[in-house]
C-alpha cells in the first residue's frame, strides 16, 4: 500500500501524495496551472478537458490516445504519462498543429482549441500504423460554438498535406522509445484513507473485491466517473476502488478455438482496431458510439456490466451470440450474454464477480454457412446528432442464408426502444426457414412496430421508437435484399462524401 | 493579410497578457460558493431558514435578499433583475439564496440545508397560457403598409398558418464564473467570464452600493460571444457580494445545467399568417402576428420583437403588409437578442410563406421567390418602414450562388436521382435573406477610437469596444495597416475605458472611428510626405493621391521611391505636429430619418440527404454568397459566416430546449442540449463575397446564421420528393430525425 504514486505531464514527474483518491485529473490540471484543459461539462460530452494518455493497444504496444481528463481520476494515471496541449505551446517550437490551430482563434474565443489540438494530436502524433482513423471521424467529441468547425478541419488537412508523417514514432517525441504503455499493479492510501487498487492479476482483483465488501470496481471510467461529482461523500463511509486496468488478461483480444476472446476491460477503440477488419458490425458500432475520447475509455465490461438499455455494444454481442465469462474466487461461469443480462440496468454479476471474458464465434468457423449461402449483416442506429450522441434506437441484425436462399438462422437485436436491450423472438421466428424476400421481411416489420414497450424521454418519443423498431429493419432489408451485393439507401452518396476531406487509412489486420 | 504580434494574439490587449477569467493564477485560501434555486416557476416565498445550512462544518455565510448593502437589483441598460427571489419566484430555478463555504463540495451539501417555505402559485408556462390570461409586457407594436384586406375582393388566393418557433440558447462552451477579490480599499476586484467589463460594473454598483469605479474588472478572455442580459450577472454579483461581505476572496463556477437554467434565451415565438398571392405567385399581402415568449422581465424583448417587425419582409416586397407583434409575460427565462437578433425568426417566417405559395401552385420555390424579390431602382424598393433598399445587391448574389452551386444542373440531377431512388431523397433549395445592418437605432451611439503612430512606423490603436472573440481587434488591425500602409506587425491594440464601450456586436462602429482617425492623421502626414518626396526630386503629381502602402508614403506614378513611414512620422514629431488622432463615429447622425443604416443581403443554397426510413438528415453540400461591404479580410469574413452558419443550422436542427412541466428547463447539460458537432457540417462549403463595396464591413454574421434556412428549406424539398407534400405542410423546428419522418410520413400519399 503506497502513500505517494508519480505519474508524468509533459515529461514532467508529478506526486500524488496527498490528494484525495477520488480527485479528478482534470482538477489536478487545472490546480497545477495546466489550464488548458478546460471543465465545461464534467460528464465527457465536449471533449474542452481533452488530454494526450499514453496507452496500450489490444496488443500491447504503446499508442496516444485522447481521453477526457474529467473521465478520470488521479489515481488511474498512476505511473502513466500525460501530455497536455501545454506540451505543443511551450519549448522552443510551437507545435504545427498548435500553430494551425491558434491561427484559426483569431477569429473565434479559443476555448475549445486546447481540446482540439489533442483531439487531432492523436491522429497526427501517432505512428501511422496503429493509427487507424478509417471510419472514424476525428474529434466529434469536441465541441465548438464559434468556428462552424470548418476552419478546424481544415487547418488539420492542410497539415496532413504537407506533412510527411514519420512511420514509427510521434513527431513531438509524445511517445517515445521508453513508453511501454504497460501499467504495474499499485495501490494507493490517501490521507482520510479512501482506497485506490489496481491489481495486476484477475484473482488479485477477486480477492480484493471480497476484502472490502463495500468497493466499487471501475474500468475505463466513463460511467464512473459521472456519478462522482453528484454523490458527495459522507464522512463516515470509507470509499475502495478497484481498477481492472492494470488486469492484463482482461485488456487483450485473442484467437483461441474458433472463438474471439475480448477481455472484459477492452477499450470500444481497442475492439474496433482488433476486430473491425473481421466483424463489419463490430466496425460499424463503434464508429458511431460516442466520441473519440469515449471509445478511448469506455470498456467492453463496463458496458455490459452497465447494461443501459440504450448501449450500442450489446445488441451486437447478441446477434453475434456472445458469450460471457464471469470469474468469482470459487469457480468461471460462461453465460450466453442473453442469461448474463438480467432486465432492465441489471445483469446477473453478484458481489465478488467480475466480468472476464466475453467469447465471440469466429466468423471463420461457420465458414460452410458463408459459401453456401450468404450471412448478411448490419448495425443501425438513430440519433439526433450523427455523432457523439446516445441512440435514440440502435439495431444489430444478422441473418444466414442457405443455399436455397431461405433464412437458416436470424438475429435482430435492439437497443434504445425499451427499458432493456432484447431479442425480437417473435420477428425471429418469422424469419427462419422462410424464403429471403420481401414478403416476409414486410410481416416482419410490421410484427417489430408491436414487439417492445417502447418509451417516451426528452429524446424522442414512444411512437418514434416503436415506428423505428419496424424502419431500421426495413432500411437493413433494402440495402440487403439481393445477398451479396449491398446496395445502400442513399447509393453510397454519403460514404464517398467524407467531411472535410478527412484523410482515410485503411483498417490495419488484426 | 494582416498578423498581429504572437505574443498579443489571444489577448484582449498587448500590455496584459489574458487568459479566461478561471485560468488566472489561483487565489490563495479562495471561498466557493453554490446557489439555492427555487423549485417553482412562480411561488411566493414565506421564510428562509438558514440554521441548518450555518451548522454544517466549513459553511461561512447564507447570503439572502437580506443581506445585499444596496439595492437587489442587477440592471442592465434593460431593466432590472432582483438577484435573489425575496417574496415571490418568477421563473423555475431563480436563486434564493447562496451558500459560502470553504469548497464547492460543502456549499452544494449546504445548499440543500437551507429550508425555504414556499406557497406554490399557479404559473403562466408558455406564449399559449400568457395569452389566455392577457399576460402582456407592454403594448402591441404595429408595422403596416397599404391595406391587408383590400386583397379580399381581388380573387387571390389566401394562405392561412399558424406554427411555433422554437428558441435558442446562446451556449458559449465557456461555462458561467465569476472570481471576486475584495481590496483593503473596499474596492473589488472581479475576473468573470461574462465579456462586457463596463456592463459588469454598471450591473453591480447599485446592488454592492458602491461607485462604478469601486469595481474592478479584470481583462479575461471570453468564451463564445459573451452574454449581455442580466442572468448573466448573476455568477459575478454572488461573487462580488459574498467578498464584500466575508472579505475574503470568493468563486463561484455555475454548473453548465445551472448556468443554463439562469440565463436569458432567444426565446420561442407564436406565429400566426395571412398572406394573398395571386396565380403567378406575386404575393399581394401579407399579415402576420407575432408572440414572442418574454419571460418574467422584458430584458430585450422589445429590441428582438422590433427587430424580428422590422425583418418580416427578409428578401421581399409586399404591397400590402402589416405585421404585429406582442411580448408574452410568463414565467419562463427572459429574452436575450442573441447574435442574430431576431432576424432569424423573421426570414424563417416569410419562408414559411413563400413554401406554402410553392406547394399552392405546384410551383419550384425559387421562382417564387423570384417573383416577390425587391427591385432596388423600381418601385417595388421600400420596406414596410418606409426606408428604401436602393444599393441592394440581392439580385448580384443570388446570380453568383446560382451558378457557384450549378444550381439548374443539380436540380435536373437531383429530380433524376430521386426518380430512381424510393427510400432516400435530396432536396435542394436557395435562399436569399436581406439583413438591415449597422447598429439599428437604439444601439447607435456615438463611440470614439485613438490611433497613434510611432517613430518606428508602428501604430497603437485605443478602442472602448468590447471583444468577443478577436473580431474587432482583427478588424481594426487591419484597418490601420491598409490606411496607413503599415506593414508586417506592427499594429498594437491597447485596452480603452470599458465604461464606454457600446454594446457587444458594434464593431462596425468602431471600425468607422479608426477610418476617421486614420483619416485624420493621412491629412496631417501628406504635407510632410510631400515635402520629403521633393526633396529626393519627386514629381508630384497631387498630394491629394499620395499613397500609404507597405510602410511608406508614394506618388503614385512612381510607386518605387518612397519615403518611409517612420522618417515621415519622426519628422512630424520633430515639426510638433500631433500623431496621434481621435476618431469619431455618430451613427446615430448617419442614420438621419432611416431605421437601418444599410442593407446587407445574401443568398445560400443547400443540399440535403434525407433518409426515409428514419427521418435522418445530411447535409451533403451548402453554397453561399454574401455581400459584406468593405472587405476587410476575406478569410476572416468567411470564417464568420461559416460559424453563424453552423449556429443557424443547430438551431434549426438539433438545438432544442425542453421544459418539463413544472416550467424547469431539463435539457441544460451538453449533452442534452444538442450543439452540433463536427459531424453535422456540410459535407461540402463553398462561401464567396461579393466583389469589396463601399467603405465599411458589414457584419457577415446575421445573414449567415439566416441562410442556414437554406438547409430547412431544403429538408422541405426533400420531403416533398417523398410525394404527397401538400399545402399546409408544416415543417417543425428543430428538424430532428423524428419531426422529419412523421411529417413524411403523414404527408405522404
Ligand atoms: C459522453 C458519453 C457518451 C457515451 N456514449 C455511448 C454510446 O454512444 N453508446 C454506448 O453504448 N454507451 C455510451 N456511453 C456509455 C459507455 O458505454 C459506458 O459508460 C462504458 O462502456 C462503460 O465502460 P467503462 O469501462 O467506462 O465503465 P466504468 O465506468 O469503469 O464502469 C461502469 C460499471 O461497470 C462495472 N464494471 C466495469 N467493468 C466490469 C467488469 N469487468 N466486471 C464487472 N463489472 C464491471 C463497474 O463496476 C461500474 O459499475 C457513453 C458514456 C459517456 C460518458
Ligand atoms: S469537460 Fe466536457 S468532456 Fe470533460
Ligand atoms: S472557438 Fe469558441 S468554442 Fe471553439
Amino acid at each position: 500500500m503506497q502513500s505517494d504514486f508519480e505519474f508524468f505531464i509533459n515529461g514532467n514527474s508529478h506526486r500524488g501524495g496527498g490528494t484525495p483518491a477520488q480527485w479528478g485529473l482534470l482538477d489536478y490540471l487545472r490546480e497545477n496551472r495546466m489550464t488548458s484543459a478546460k471543465d465545461a461539462c464534467d460528464r465527457g460530452a465536449c471533449g474542452a478537458c481533452s488530454v494526450l494518455l499514453v496507452d496500450s493497444d489490444c496488443r500491447q504496444r504503446p499508442v496516444l490516445r485522447v481521453v477526457n481528463a474529467c473521465q478520470l481520476t488521479l489515481p488511474m494515471v498512476a505511473g502513466r504519462e500525460i501530455w497536455t496541449a501545454e506540451a505543443m505551446t511551450g519549448g522552443e517550437e510551437e507545435h504545427p498543429l498548435q500553430k494551425a490551430l491558434s491561427e484559426c482563434k483569431q477569429f473565434s474565443c479559443g476555448y475549445c482549441l486546447p481540446g482540439f489540438s489533442m483531439a487531432f494530436g492523436e491522429i497526427y502524433e501517432n505512428p501511422v500504423k496503429t493509427c487507424s482513423s478509417g471510419p472514424l471521424l476525428p474529434a466529434v467529441g469536441n465541441i465548438c460554438r464559434c468556428t462552424g468547425y470548418w476552419p478546424l478541419y481544415s487547418a488539420l488537412n492542410e497539415l496532413l498535406r504537407h506533412e510527411k508523417m514519420s512511420t514509427n514514432k510521434s513527431q513531438a517525441g509524445f511517445l517515445t522509445s521508453s513508453c511501454d504503455g504497460l501499467l504495474p499493479a499499485f495501490a494507493y492510501r490517501d490521507q482520510v484513507g479512501d482506497l485506490f487498487y489496481r491489481p495486476g492479476t484477475l484473482t488479485e482483483a477477486l480477492r480484493l473485491l471480497q476484502a472490502h465488501p463495500d468497493s466499487k470496481l471501475v474500468a475505463g471510467g466513463t460511467a464512473y466517473s459521472s456519478s462522482r461529482q453528484f454523490s458527495p461523500r459522507s464522512k463516515a463511509s470509507r470509499r475502495t476502488i478497484i481498477s481492472l486496468e492494470s488486469v492484463t488478461e482482461l485488456r487483450q483480444v485473442a484467437r483461441e478455438k474458433g472463438q474471439w476472446q475480448i477481455g472484459a476491460a477492452v477499450t470500444i477503440r481497442s475492439l474496433f482496431d482488433a476486430l473491425a477488419g473481421k466483424f463489419p458490425l463490430i466496425a460499424q458500432m463503434a464508429s458511431r458510439f460516442g466520441s473519440p475520447q469515449v471509445r478511448n475509455r469506455a470498456t467492453v465490461g463496463g458496458n455490459l456490466a452497465l447494461a443501459e438499455h440504450d448501449s450500442d455494444l450489446v445488441p451486437v454481442l447478441l446477434a453475434l451470440d456472445a458469450q460471457v465469462v464471469i470469474s468469482n474466487l470459487r469457480e468461471q461461469r460462461k453465460l450466453r450474454l442473453e442469461e448474463f443480462l438480467g432486465g432492465p440496468s441489471r445483469t446477473v454479476l453478484s458481489r465478488g464477480e467480475i466480468l472476464k471474458t466475453v467469447l465471440v464465434e469466429c466468423p471463420d468457423s461457420t465458414a460452410r454457412e458463408q459459401d453456401s449461402g450468404r450471412n448478411l449483416s448490419g448495425f443501425y442506429k438513430v440519433s439526433r446528432r450523427h455523432h457523439n450522441d446516445r441512440a435514440i434506437v440502435c439495431a444489430a441484425f444478422l441473418v444466414a442464408l442457405n443455399e436455397a436462399g431461405r433464412v437458416s438462422r436470424a438475429r435482430l437485436c435492439y437497443g434504445g426502444v425499451s427499458a432493456q436491450a432484447m431479442r425480437a423472438y417473435e420477428a425471429e421466428e418469422l424469419l427462419t426457414g422462410a424464403l429471403w424476400g420481401p414478403k416476409v421481411a414486410r410481416k416482419v416489420a410490421i410484427s417489430l412496430r408491436q414487439t417492445f414497450p417502447a418509451q417516451s424521454d426528452d429524446m424522442a418519443s414512444a411512437d418514434y421508437r416503436n415506428a423505428m423498431a419496424g424502419q431500421l429493419w426495413r432500411k437493413f432489408f433494402a440495402e440487403h435484399r439481393t445477398p451479396g451485393q449491398y446496395t445502400p439507401v442513399d447509393g453510397g452518396l454519403v460514404e464517398n462524401l467524407l467531411p472535410f476531406e478527412t484523410h482515410r487509412e485503411t483498417v490495419e489486420d488484426g | 493579410m494582416a498578423s498581429i504580434h504572437p505574443d498579443t494574439r489571444g489577448c484582449p490587449s498587448d500590455s496584459e497578457k489574458a487568459v479566461f477569467a478561471d485560468d488566472a493564477d489561483a487565489v490563495r485560501g479562495m471561498l466557493e460558493a453554490a446557489l439555492v434555486l427555487a423549485p417553482y416557476a412562480h411561488a411566493s416565498v414565506n421564510a428562509i431558514d438558514i440554521q441548518e445550512a450555518l451548522k454544517l462544518e466549513g459553511v461561512h455565510a447564507v447570503l439572502t435578499a437580506r443581506d445585499i448593502p444596496g439595492q437587489n437589483n442587477l440592471s442592465t441598460e434593460f431593466g432590472q433583475m432582483p438577484l435573489f427571489a425575496e417574496d415571490c419566484v418568477s421563473f423555475h430555478s431563480q436563486p434564493v439564496a447562496a451558500v459560502i463555504a470553504d469548497n464547492f463540495v460543502i456549499a452544494r451539501e449546504a445548499t440543500g440545508l437551507v429550508r425555504v417555505d414556499y406557497k406554490p402559485r399557479v404559473p403562466v408556462l408558455g406564449i399559449r397560457e400568457a395569452i389566455a390570461v392577457q399576460s402582456f409586457h407592454g403594448e402591441e407594436q404595429v408595422l403596416q403598409r397599404g391595406d391587408v384586406n383590400a386583397a379580399d375582393e381581388k380573387k387571390l388566393s389566401e394562405i392561412n398558418k399558424e406554427f411555433t418557433v422554437g428558441g435558442q440558447d446562446n451556449f458559449s462552451l465557456e461555462t458561467c464564473v465569476a472570481l471576486a477579490e475584495p481590496g483593503q480599499d473596499g474596492k473589488i476586484k472581479l475576473r468573470t467570464s461574462v465579456g462586457d467589463r463596463g456592463f459588469v460594473r454598471r450591473g453591480l454598483a447599485g446592488l454592492l452600493n458602491v461607485e462604478k469605479s469601486d469595481i474592478r474588472v479584470e481583462r479575461s478572455l471570453v468564451g463564445g460571444y459573451g452574454d449581455t442580459s442580466a442572468g448573466a450577472l448573476i455568477a459575478p454579483a454572488i461573487a462580488a457580494l459574498a467578498a464584500k461581505l466575508s472579505a475574503s476572496p470568493v468563486r463561484i463556477g455555475l454548473r453548465r445545467e445551472t448556468g443554463v437554467k439562469l440565463t436569458a434565451k432567444q426565446n420561442p415565438v407564436s406565429v400566426i399568417i395571412r398572406a394573398f398571392h395571386d396565380s403567378s405567385a406575386c404575393i399581394q399581402s401579407v399579415e402576420c402576428a407575432v408572440h414572442l415568449d418574454g419571460g418574467w422581465q422584458i430584458d430585450q424583448a422589445a429590441s428582438v420583437l422590433c427587430n424580428i417587425l422590422h425583418h418580416l419582409d427578409s428578401a421581399y416586397f409586399f404591397p400590402n403588409i402589416k405585421v404585429s407583434g406582442r411580448i408574452c409575460k410568463t414565467n419562463c427565462l427572459s429574452s436575450t437578442s442573441s447574435f442574430s437578433n431576431g432576424t432569424g425568426i423573421a426570414a424563417l417566417i416569410v419562408e414559411e410563406i413563400i413554401s406554402e405559395v410553392a406547394l399552392h401552385l405546384k410551383m419550384n420555390p425559387k421562382m417564387v421567390r423570384e417573383r416577390n424579390f425587391y427591385a432596388p431602382g423600381s418601385d417595388r424598393a421600400v420596406t414596410h418602414y418606409g426606408q428604401n433598399v436602393d444599393g441592394l445587391r440581392l439580385r448580384d448574389a443570388w446570380k453568383r450562388v446560382t451558378k457557384l452551386s450549378s444550381y439548374e444542373d443539380r436540380l435536373r440531377e437531383i429530380s433524376e436521382w430521386n426518380r430512381t431512388s424510393s427510400f432516400a431523397k435530396r432536396g435542394l433549395a436557395v435562399v436569399p435573406v436581406k439583413i438591415g445592418c449597422g447598429a439599428s437605432r437604439e444601439e447607435a451611439k456615438p463611440v470614439q477610437a485613438g490611433v497613434c503612430l510611432f517613430a518606428d512606423g508602428s501604430a497603437q490603436v485605443t478602442c472602448d469596444g468590447v471583444d468577443a472573440g478577436e473580431i474587432l481587434r482583427r478588424s481594426v488591425a487591419v484597418i490601420v495597416e491598409e490606411e496607413l500602409g503599415i506593414c508586417g506587425a506592427s499594429v498594437r491594440i491597447a485596452a480603452g475605458d470599458p465604461d464606454q464601450g457600446a454594446a457587444l456586436h458594434c464593431d462596425e462602429l468602431y471600425a468607422e472611428a479608426v477610418l476617421d482617425a486614420c483619416r485624420q492623421l493621412r491629412d496631417r502626414l501628406r504635407m510632410i510626405a510631400a515635402a520629403r518626396l521633393g526633396e529626393s526630386d519627386v514629381d508630384i503629381t497631387d498630394i491629394m493621391e499620395l499613397k500609404f502602402s507597405e510602410g511608406g508614403v508614394s506618388d503614385p506614378e512612381h510607386p518605387d521611391m518612397p519615403v518611409s513611414l517612420s522618417e515621415i512620422v519622426d519628422r512630424a514629431i520633430a515639426d510638433g505636429i500631433d500623431v496621434k488622432a481621435t476618431g469619431c463615429f455618430n451613427a446615430l447622425e448617419v442614420l438621419g430619418d432611416r431605421n437601418f443604416r444599410d442593407f446587407a443581403c445574401g443568398a445560400a443554397a443547400a443540399e440535403v440527404l434525407i433518409d426515409g426510413f428514419t427521418g435522418e438528415v445530411t447535409v451533403l453540400r451548402v453554397d453561399i454568397v454574401q455581400d459584406v461591404g468593405f472587405q476587410i479580410e476575406p478569410v476572416t469574413a468567411k470564417n464568420l459566416i461559416c460559424s453563424a452558419f453552423m449556429r443557424g443550422l443547430g438551431w434549426l436542427t438539433c438545438e432544442e430546449l425542453q421544459w418539463a412541466a413544472n416550467g424547469e428547463l431539463i435539457t441544460g447539460e451538453v449533452d442534452s442540449y444538442r450543439v452540433a458537432t463536427a459531424g453535422e457540417v456540410p459535407r461540402q462549403f463553398n462561401c464567396e463575397l461579393l466583389a469589396s463595396q463601399g467603405r465599411y464591413p458589414k457584419d457577415p454574421q446575421a445573414a449567415a446564421f439566416c441562410l442556414a434556412l437554406s438547409v430547412r428549406e431544403a429538408i422541405r424539398d426533400g420531403i416533398a420528393a417523398f410525394g404527397g407534400a401538400k399545402p399546409g405542410l408544416i415543417l417543425p423546428l428543430p428538424a430532428s430525425p423524428e419531426a422529419v419522418y412523421f411529417t413524411i410520413e403523414t404527408s405522404a400519399p
